[in-house]
C-alpha cells in the first residue's frame, strides 16, 4: 500500500478501461473488409524488408539499405540503369551526411 | 532593459545564432531527427566556444526546430517532431489543394509570432508563471496530462470510441521496459533489449511514413506527394497572403501563444501537449465544422503554441534550475559547462549570460523570420521531385532516423512493426495520434499517478483533494459527459432512421 500499490497498478487499470472500450467496437460488424491484394503486397513487402533486416549483422547497414532502395525503385518502376545510379547515389549521400558529418556507426558487413 | 538583453551579444554570437537556426529547421525538417538530437548534436561544439555563442547557437537550434518540424507535416504528412503531431491533420489537405506555399506561410510565421510572445511572457512575468508552475506537484501533473490526452479522443473524427482504444493501446506499450518507480521489467519478454522500453521516435516515424509509403509504392500506384507549381514570386504572394490570415486570427495567436508559455513552463510537459491543448481549443473555440475556418486556424494554433512552449520551458530552467523540456535539459547541462549556475540566484549571479540568453531568442526569431520568408520557395521545390524518387530517400532516412536515436536496430524492428499496424489501423479508421500521445505522455503519466499514491499513502481521493487537480478533473469530467450525451444522442437518432 505504501508503494502506491505497485508496478502492476497502472497496466491493470488500462487493461480495464481498454476492455469496456474495445467492447463496444469489437461486437460492431466491420464494415470494410480487408483487401486480399493488399495483404498479399504487404507479406512481399514485409519479406523483402525482414530477411535482410534480421540478416544486419552479416551484411551490414549499407548492402541491406541498397537492397531496399532497389526493391522500392524497382517497384516504382525504375528503369535497372537509373535504379542502379540513384541506389548508388543515395548511399554516398547518407554516407556523407550520417557517417561523416553526424558521426553516426553503422553495423559493417562481416560474411567473409 | 533593452541595452541589457543584447550587451553580451557580439557579431560572433549573432553568426553562430544564425546557424543554430538553420541547423534547427533542417534537422527537425528530416523525420526522425528531433529538436533534442540538433541540440545534443551542437554540444560537443560548445567546449570550444564562448558562453554567449554556445548558448546562442543552442538557442537557435531550439528555436529553429521548433519551427522545423512543420514543414515534413504539411508536405508530405510525416511530422518532423513530436512539437508538429497536430500540424498535418489541416496542413497536409491544404498542401494537397496546392496551397503549400500558404500552408507553410502560416505554419512559419505563426511559430515566428509564437516563440515571440513567448520571449515576451519570459522576459516580462516569469517569476509570477514559477510561482504557479512551482504549485504542479505530481498530482497535478497527472491531472493536466490525463486532461491532455483524453481532449485528444476528440480528434477522432469519426470515432471516439476507437480514439480511446487507440488511446489506451498507446498507454499499454508505454509500460514497456523498466517501472519508472521500482524499475521492475515489464512485458520485455525477457529481452534486455526491450528493458529500455519503446521510445516513441521511431513508432511515430514509422505509424506516418510507411503507412504513406505503402500507399504509393504497394498499394495504389496512382498515388502523389501535392505538388506546388509556382515560381519564387508566386511563393512570397502565398506568404503574404498567410501574414494577412494570421493578422485577422490575432486572438488565435496570443491565446495558442499563451497555453503553449504556460504549458512549458510546467516541466516535464513539453511540445506535444502544449500544440495538441491549443489545438483542441483552438477546435471547439473556432466551430470545427467550420471547414474553411478550421483549415488555417488549425494550423496557425498548433505552431504558435509549440514555438511559445520553447520560452515558457526557459522559465523553470533559468530561475529554478529545473529543465522543462530534453532540450532545456540539454542547455541546462550547455550552461554548467561553462560554470553557469542556474537557479534562483542566476539573475544576480549572472545577468549577462541570462540577459544573453534571451538576447539570442529575440535574435533566433528574427532569423526564424527571415529563413521562413525566404526559404517556402525552396522547401516547395523539394515537392517538385517526382514521389518515385522521393520514397525511397524517405524510407531510407526512416531506417536511419529510428536507427541514429539509439544506434540500435531494434528500433527499426519497431518502426517497421508500427507502421504495418498504422496502415491496417487507418484502413479500419483507428485514429493513430492518440496512440503516438500515448506513448510520449504515457511514462509521465504513470510515474506521476504512482507518486501521486505513494505520496497519499495509497489514497486515490488525492487527485480530488488538491484545487488544481480538483478543477483539471472537473474540466475532463464535464468534457467527457458532453461526449457520453453526444454518442447515446447519435446511437438514438441512428435506431430511429
Amino acid at each position: 500500500m505504501q508503494e502506491g500499490y505497485g508496478a502492476g497498478i497502472f497496466p491493470k487499470l488500462i487493461s480495464v478501461a481498454l476492455f469496456f472500450f474495445l467492447m463496444k467496437d469489437f461486437f460492431s460488424p466491420i464494415k470494410k473488409n480487408l483487401i486480399s491484394k493488399d495483404n498479399f503486397t504487404l507479406i512481399i513487402f514485409l519479406t523483402v524488408i525482414f530477411i535482410p533486416l534480421y540478416f544486419i549483422d552479416k551484411l551490414g547497414m549499407y548492402l541491406v539499405l541498397g537492397l531496399f532502395l532497389i526493391y522500392l525503385n524497382h517497384s516504382l518502376k525504375l528503369p535497372a540503369l537509373k535504379n542502379f545510379i540513384y541506389t548508388t547515389l543515395s548511399i554516398i549521400i547518407i554516407h556523407l551526411l550520417f557517417v561523416k558529418i553526424f558521426k553516426l556507426s553503422f553495423p559493417r558487413i562481416d560474411i567473409f | 532593459m533593452i541595452d541589457l538583453l543584447f550587451s553580451g551579444v557580439t557579431f560572433l554570437t549573432i553568426g553562430f545564432v544564425f546557424f543554430g537556426v538553420a541547423f534547427g529547421i533542417l534537422v527537425s525538417a528530416i523525420p526522425g531527427l528531433t529538436t533534442t538530437i540538433g541540440v545534443v548534436l551542437l554540444l560537443p561544439f560548445t567546449f570550444y566556444l564562448d558562453s554567449s555563442s554556445s548558448l546562442g547557437m543552442l538557442m537557435g537550434v531550439f528555436v529553429g526546430g521548433m519551427a522545423g518540424g512543420a514543414i515534413p507535416a504539411i508536405l508530405i504528412n510525416i511530422p518532423g517532431n513530436p512539437a508538429s503531431i497536430v500540424t498535418n491533420i489541416n496542413g497536409y489537405p491544404l498542401a494537397q489543394s496546392g496551397r503549400g506555399d500558404f500552408a507553410l506561410g502560416l505554419a512559419l510565421m505563426s511559430s515566428t509570432l509564437g516563440a515571440l510572445i513567448g520571449l515576451v511572457i519570459l522576459f516580462l512575468i516569469s517569476p509570477q508563471l514559477t510561482d504557479f508552475a512551482l504549485k504542479f506537484g505530481a498530482v497535478e501533473q497527472f491531472a493536466l496530462v490525463l486532461l491532455g490526452l483524453s481532449l485528444v479522443s476528440a480528434l477522432s473524427e469519426k470515432s471516439v470510441i476507437k480514439g480511446y482504444v487507440s488511446m489506451c493501446l498507446g498507454l499499454m506499450i508505454a509500460t514497456v521496459g523498466l517501472d519508472p518507480i521500482t524499475a521492475i521489467p515489464r512485458y520485455n519478454f525477457g529481452t534486455v533489449a526491450l528493458q529500455q522500453g519503446i521510445s516513441f521516435i521511431p513508432v511515430m516515424i514509422g505509424m506516418f511514413a510507411i503507412p504513406t509509403i505503402l500507399e504509393s509504392m504497394v498499394i495504389s500506384k496512382d498515388f502523389k506527394f501535392p505538388t506546388i507549381d509556382k515560381n519564387f514570386f508566386q511563393c512570397i504572394n502565398g506568404v503574404t497572403n498567410a501574414l494577412k490570415e494570421i493578422k485577422n486570427s490575432k486572438l488565435n495567436v496570443i491565446r495558442s501563444s499563451v497555453i503553449g508559455s504556460v504549458i512549458g513552463a510546467i516541466p516535464g510537459t513539453g511540445s506535444a501537449i502544449a500544440a495538441t491543448l491549443s489545438y483542441q481549443l483552438t477546435k471547439k473555440i473556432e466551430k470545427s465544422d467550420d471547414k474553411k475556418r478550421m483549415s488555417t486556424q488549425g494550423i496557425i494554433s498548433p505552431e504558435a503554441a509549440n514555438s511559445a512552449m520553447s520560452g515558457g520551458a526557459l522559465i523553470p530552467m533559468l530561475t529554478l534550475g529545473i529543465p522543462g523540456d530534453p532540450v532545456t535539459a540539454v542547455m541546462l547541462g550547455a550552461l554548467t559547462i561553462h560554470g553557469l549556475e542556474p537557479g534562483p540566484m542566476m539573475l544576480l549571479s549572472f545577468p549577462e549570460a541570462y540577459y544573453g540568453l534571451l538576447g539570442s531568442f529575440a535574435i533566433s526569431i528574427f532569423f526564424l523570420a527571415i529563413l521562413s520568408f525566404f526559404g517556402i520557395p525552396i522547401f516547395l521545390k523539394a515537392l517538385r521531385i517526382k514521389t518515385k524518387y522521393l520514397m525511397p530517400v524517405i524510407f531510407a532516412l526512416c531506417i536511419i532516423g529510428s536507427f541514429a536515436l539509439r544506434n540500435s536496430m531494434l528500433d527499426v524492428w519497431i518502426m517497421i512493426i508500427f507502421g504495418v499496424i498504422a496502415f491496417y489501423m487507418n484502413r479500419h479508421n483507428y485514429p493513430i495520434l492518440p496512440m503516438i500521445l500515448a506513448l510520449i505522455l504515457g511514462k509521465i503519466l504513470e510515474e506521476q499517478f504512482r507518486m501521486s499514491l505513494i505520496i497519499s499513502l495509497g489514497d486515490p481521493f488525492i487527485f480530488f483533494k488538491k484545487p488544481i487537480s480538483l478543477t483539471l478533473l472537473l474540466i475532463l469530467g464535464s468534457f467527457l459527459t458532453v461526449i457520453f450525451v453526444k454518442f447515446i444522442k447519435n446511437n438514438l437518432n441512428r435506431k430511429r432512421i
